[in-house]
């Protein structure tokens, strides 16, 4: 089924087409939910609650610009969200932003280790980090989404690098591995 | 590695990041949409009937603010109507006035003196023993029956009269006794009058004030209860003919009497319209199928067998009765209509054949859908594929089943041919329908495979309906209703010429008249 069609079998609440939509597009928002969330758990109770946001706002949206970005949008938001409930300022402290050289470990990682590191950061620099380094966000843009300053945003930034090349250098692989996906 | 080898590490290691969720999230965002789709319905329903039931508020309210209208007082306040409401306590009033008054008329013989309910009238009925005690001309005004509730203290002056007076001096004194109550009755129950009418209609014809013999009055309290009275206004006039004094008090009375029953006449008007509207929540289990035995799927189907399963309608309706005989009726329904075609084979295809009629899922483009008729197997387009190598070519057996829902939206007029309280009613108009739930599935032994929608049904289209209708009044709001309707449907179908669908519903449900 052409992507419009299944747009419009949406709209007009075809179970069917709400079943390939889902199909076709819940791995790349599953990922996205993965990255953001705490656990794997946390991260498909996210990809529930975007979908079906999606699914009732589908109405919204107008064919202008991409479906897949739109829904990407309304998955990120959905899970910021969720943890922006969660006291995510924090006083900002200008050493920290000018923390040293922050260098990851000259060695290959599994991506379930890999994503076991982010998933166990607090929410706030999780957070900051996703939006800023895997999906390319600003700090102002962050700053207007989490409705924080930007000096908190690069803060947070800041602290989440650092623990996670700490968590890298202890290599603790095994046992975080298996819980992460 | 510089600062930026950490981010370049995630970057690298997160980009096109999938995972394939666990199909359990399916069954829970499914399970919430659904529940969410029930609430809406249930959300629309609601709107519906709270708007039903406002607007229900806004015309009886305004029918009744309508009561009070200065219009009906003129001719109801010749009579002042507001001393004149009657109270169990009123009639008892009467008798006793008219037993002070009658015992010096049955005394002399000579007179007999009544007392109306209000301006104490004084009837010097000279007359009275000349007339005949069963039977007096009339001059065709209303007859009004009714139940006289004479006290103990009344029977007994019955008894006390009978035993002093004339069986004829009695027998006017019933008479008008009860005539006197009776005016009071009317006069004072307008909002009674539709039954006192119809009564009074079934004995209009009647000529004769029907007095029945003092004996019974007084032998027994409860005959006494029970006995009927048929008053004219000509019983008056004929009295009034042979006596010379109380003429003019008698015309005077007559004028009034005629200006009441005037009012009162308004005022039936005004209950009757009062009633013109009816608000019936119904439900009807509806069988769907086409006239012409063509089919709505493909050509293909034609020859196979077709027959629609029984299914529901529920909605609300409203009427609005324009005359005593025609409603016009509109509403707001919900159809739902399932249609099977039988007999077809399908199996898994590379290049399936696709069927005209069928918008199919693409997770479901490799199902190719054959008829299983022979002689169409062998000359139609799919006779590429014998017979004989079906079901060698995995080819299993099924029915298709096509499901399909709408809003209706009647407008339909009811005529009365019987209006009693048991109505016969001819129904005849149209109805919009609005396409709202459309589905097509296979079904067989191996379970329900859903194909796709169909894509010849119009989002809206038209039917033409005829029905009976049977209503039974329970009360005089509520009607007890049984509608067989037959509705044929028009450019339900675009592509489709040779199938012709109907359905046929028996339409139950509780009208509430306001």
């Amino acid at each position: 089924m052409r992507l419009k069609t299944l747009i419009k079998g949406c709209k007009k609440q075809n179970k069917d087409a709400q079943e390939e939509l889902y199909r076709k597009y819940s791995s790349q928002l599953f990922g996205i939910c993965l990255k953001y969330s705490r656990n794997k758990q946390e991260a498909e109770d996210n990809l529930q609650e975007a979908l079906i946001t999606i699914f009732n706002k589908i109405e919204q949206f107008k064919n202008k610009g991409s479906f897949e970005g739109w829904m990407k949008r309304i998955t990120v938001n959905t899970v910021l969200q969720t943890y922006r409930k969660i006291e995510l300022y924090e006083i900002v402290d200008e050493e920290k932003i000018q923390a040293p050289d922050l260098t990851a470990p000259q060695e290959t990682f599994q991506l379930g280790f890999l994503l076991k590191t982010i998933q166990n950061l607090p929410d706030r620099y999780r957070l900051a980090f996703n939006l800023y380094v895997l999906d390319g966000l600003t700090h102002r843009e962050i700053a207007g989404i989490l409705n924080i300053s930007e000096g908190t945003s690069k803060s947070n930034l800041s602290r989440a690098r650092k623990i996670l090349q700490k968590e890298l250098k202890q290599k603790r692989q095994p046992e975080l591995i298996s819980s992460a996906l | 590695m510089k600062k930026n080898s950490l981010d370049e590490l995630f970057q690298k290691a997160f980009k096109n990041f999938e995972v394939t969720p666990d199909d359990s999230n399916w069954d829970a965002i499914k399970s919430n949409l659904e529940e969410r789709q029930k609430k809406n319905v249930l959300a629309f329903w609601y709107k519906v009937s709270g708007f039903a039931a406002l607007l229900a508020i806004i015309i009886s309210s305004g029918y009744f603010l309508g009561d009070k209208s200065p219009a009906l007082e003129p001719g109801v306040s010749n009579s002042e109507p507001e001393e004149k409401i009657n109270t169990d306590q009123k009639p008892e009033k009467d008798f006793k006035n008219l037993n002070k008054n009658v015992f010096p008329v049955q005394s002399t013989d000579s007179a007999l003196v009544g007392t109306s309910s209000k301006g104490k009238v004084e009837i010097n009925n000279s007359a009275v023993p000349k007339s005949n005690n069963s039977t007096e001309k009339t001059r065709g005004g209303n007859a009004v029956k009714f139940k006289n509730k004479p006290t103990r203290e009344a029977s007994a002056t019955v008894a006390m009269a009978k035993s002093k007076t004339a069986v004829q001096a009695e027998n006017s004194f019933q008479s008008k006794s009860t005539t006197e109550n009776s005016n009071n009755k009317v006069e004072a129950k307008p909002q009674a009058w539709n039954k006192a009418q119809s009564i009074a209609e079934a004995s209009q014809t009647s000529e004769q004030i029907d007095v029945k013999s003092p004996g019974s009055f007084s032998k027994s309290e409860n005959e006494a209860l029970e006995q009927k009275t048929k008053f004219n206004l000509g019983s008056i006039d004929s009295l009034n003919a042979n006596s010379s004094n109380p003429k003019k008090s008698l015309l005077a009375i007559a004028e009034e009497k005629e200006e009441n029953e005037k009012a009162l006449k308004e005022k039936s008007d005004t209950t009757a319209q009062s009633l013109a509207w009816s608000l019936r929540p119904t439900v009807s289990p509806i069988l769907y199928n086409g006239l012409s035995g063509g089919n709505s799927i493909d050509a293909r189907f034609q020859r196979n067998k077709s027959k629609g399963d029984f299914s529901f309608s529920y909605g609300i309706n409203v009427a609005y009765a324009v005359s005593d005989r025609i409603k016009i009726r509109s509403g707001l329904n919900k159809v739902n209509m399932s249609y099977n075609t039988e007999n077809i084979k399908f199996s898994s295809a590379v290049n399936a054949m696709e069927l005209s009629g069928i918008e199919i899922n693409s997770k479901n483009k490799n199902i190719e859908v054959l008829s299983g008729e022979k002689d169409l197997i062998q000359n139609s387009e799919s006779s590429r594929i014998a017979q004989g190598d079906m079901s060698s070519s995995g080819f299993k057996d099924g029915n298709i089943n096509q499901q399909m829902g709408f809003i209706e939206v009647p407008l339909e007029i009811e005529y009365a041919l019987i209006d009693k309280r048991f109505n016969l009613n001819i129904i005849g108009g149209a109805s919009t329908f609005f396409l709202n739930e459309n589905r097509v599935q296979i079904e067989s032994d191996f379970g329900r495979t859903q194909l796709g929608k169909s894509s010849k049904l119009n989002n809206t289209s038209f039917s033409a309906n005829f029905g009976l209708g049977l209503n039974y009044a329970i009360t005089e709001q509520f009607d007890l209703n049984l509608e067989p309707t037959f509705k044929y449907q028009m450019n339900t179908f675009n592509g489709a010429d040779n199938f012709k669908p109907y359905f046929l519903g028996v339409y139950t449900g509780i009208s509430f008249n306001f």
